[in-house]
């Protein structure tokens, strides 16, 4: 007979509509997946803000100063010497922003403990990786941090 | 003459009167009864956040700039708004400490074995639900503190091997401070979604056991174990009136420009062994980044919760042994964050 479920036919059959089912559920499934991931992702935004000006005696005052290019902050230092460097402010643990300590004369990251010179080097604490270092340079009075291609080291 | 009795309005539209009877029969063991009470507790604390959670939900606005003046404003303008928004604060300690609870009592009676590995699985999913909804509370009201734990947690997300920056956009959405708005959809949209779900799914189970087993001697779930878990709730609910009136939660200092972190913050207490791990693990483990290394054990960890039944098939008490001593680790962690 052949809607008995033991004959050899029917299971075969049954299996056959069974995994038939189960791949369209999945593909039906992945078909509301996809585009509600896609669409939930946000579109990726260009390289807005490639440069952003600071005055040297802002920075020389008060040791350092937080400045944002584009969404990035980065921290204009003044060395022992008098040279300036900009620094990448986000923590490479997981990024919290660094602030300077000033009694230490160090950058601190308070969420983990880390601890950076100001040159960036890592002094100790989770952090696996110097900060980031960005160029300035001079012009017309003004420091210009330039936020495109920033180096580690 | 003898009155033929008509059924009431209700009953005659929700005939559950037949599941009241079996539910009037049941009995439970002493572990059952006092798991149970436990889990009565949590619904209790439940249905506290989602009413307090509700009325913040009127005032509040998910945006950087606005959030910690329409919290403010709830605290300092609206009538009750205080009480409110301290009860929905203490409200998820205690139902973060209600589910520890649970799970810990669930481990020691070994009834995450079969057949309640699903109910087991769930209950871990409604703790990890209860711990994101936590967190993420902890974030809208856009505090110092929050704008240092929101950073540290997408820096973690961005950690999760391959689909880290996937992640990364999905949970905290594209740069330029609109976290708020996933977050806040998160907190009120999709944990609680899981929440529940899983919950229904544990109920399902406690209750389709219940009316099967009504046969044990013992404790009778009703009104024995009803009342007690009635108890529970009104004492928990009374403790936090008292903490909210008399501490009621501070609204923490305003984030400053970039909240640069040169001061050490303390996590949350139920974070507290995750910030252990960050702060403790080596810059770098066999050459990748510590947190990252932190982070994929978490994520086992997980899943290792989750699949804990697995483990103890056969009668082992491996699974079980394992999850207590992570529990009890994990407790005197928290302790000590909360001492401190
Ligand atoms: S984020 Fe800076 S030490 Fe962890």
């Amino acid at each position: 007979m052949s809607d008995d479920p033991k004959a050899p036919g029917s299971l075969g059959r049954r299996r056959l509509l069974d995994g038939a089912l189960a791949v369209g559920a999945c593909g039906a499934a992945g078909a509301v997946a996809v585009p509600a991931v896609r669409f939930a992702t946000p579109p990726s935004e260009g390289g807005a803000g490639t440069s952003v000006t600071v005055r040297r005696e802002e920075v020389l005052s008060e040791g350092a100063k937080l400045v944002f290019v584009g969404a990035e902050p980065v921290l204009v230092v003044a060395l022992s010497g008098g040279e300036l460097r900009a620094l990448g402010a986000r923590c490479t643990h997981l990024g919290c922003t660094v602030g300077l300590d000033r009694a230490s004369g160090e950058l601190r990251c308070g969420c983990h403990g880390g601890r950076f010179g100001l040159d960036g080097r890592v002094l100790s604490g989770p952090p696996p990786a110097p900060l980031a270092q960005y160029a300035v340079t001079a012009r017309d009075g003004l420091l210009v941090v330039e936020g495109r291609r920033p180096w580690r080291g | 003459m003898e009155r033929v009795s008509q059924p009431g309005f209700l009953a005659e539209r929700y005939p559950v009167e037949p599941l009241l009877r079996r539910l009037r029969e049941a009995r439970v063991d002493p572990a059952g009864a006092a798991l149970g009470a436990l889990g009565l507790l949590v619904v209790a604390l439940l249905g506290l956040e989602l009413a307090t959670g509700a009325l913040l939900a009127l005032y509040y606005r998910p945006e950087r700039e606005g959030a910690r003046a329409s919290v403010q404003f709830v605290v300092t303008r609206v009538e009750y708004g205080e009480l409110v928004r301290s009860l929905h604060g203490y409200g998820a300690h205690a139902l973060l400490l209600a589910l520890l609870a649970l799970l810990g009592g669930v481990l020691a009676a070994a009834r995450h074995r079969k057949p309640h590995e699903v109910a087991w699985s769930a209950l871990v999913l409604v703790w990890f639900a209860a711990v994101a909804q936590a967190f993420t509370g902890s974030l809208l009201p856009w505090s110092a503190r929050s704008a240092l734990d929101a950073a540290v947690a997408s820096g973690a997300v961005e950690r999760v091997p391959v689909a880290g920056s996937a992640l990364r956009a999905l949970v905290f959405g594209p740069a330029g401070g609109t976290e708020l708005v996933r977050l806040y959809g998160l907190h009120v949209g999709a944990l609680p979604a899981l929440g529940t779900l899983c919950l229904l799914a544990l109920c399902l189970h406690v209750g389709g056991r219940l009316v099967g087993e009504g046969t044990a001697e013992a404790e009778r779930v009703w009104p024995t174990l009803a009342l007690r878990g009635a108890a529970l709730g009104c004492f928990a609910f009374a403790v936090l009136l008292a903490l909210a009136s008399r501490r009621p939660l501070p609204l923490g200092a305003a984030p400053s420009l970039g909240a640069a972190a040169s001061q050490a913050v303390a996590p949350s207490w139920f974070l507290a062994p995750l910030d252990l791990l960050l702060r403790r693990a080596p810059a770098r483990v066999l050459g990748l980044p510590g947190a990252t290394v932190v982070v994929v054990l978490c994520l086992l960890g997980v899943l290792g919760a989750l699949a804990l039944p697995a483990i103890d098939r056969r009668g082992g008490r491996l699974g079980q042994v394992l999850g207590l001593a992570v529990l009890a680790l994990s407790l005197g962690v928290m302790g000590l964050a909360i001492l401190r």
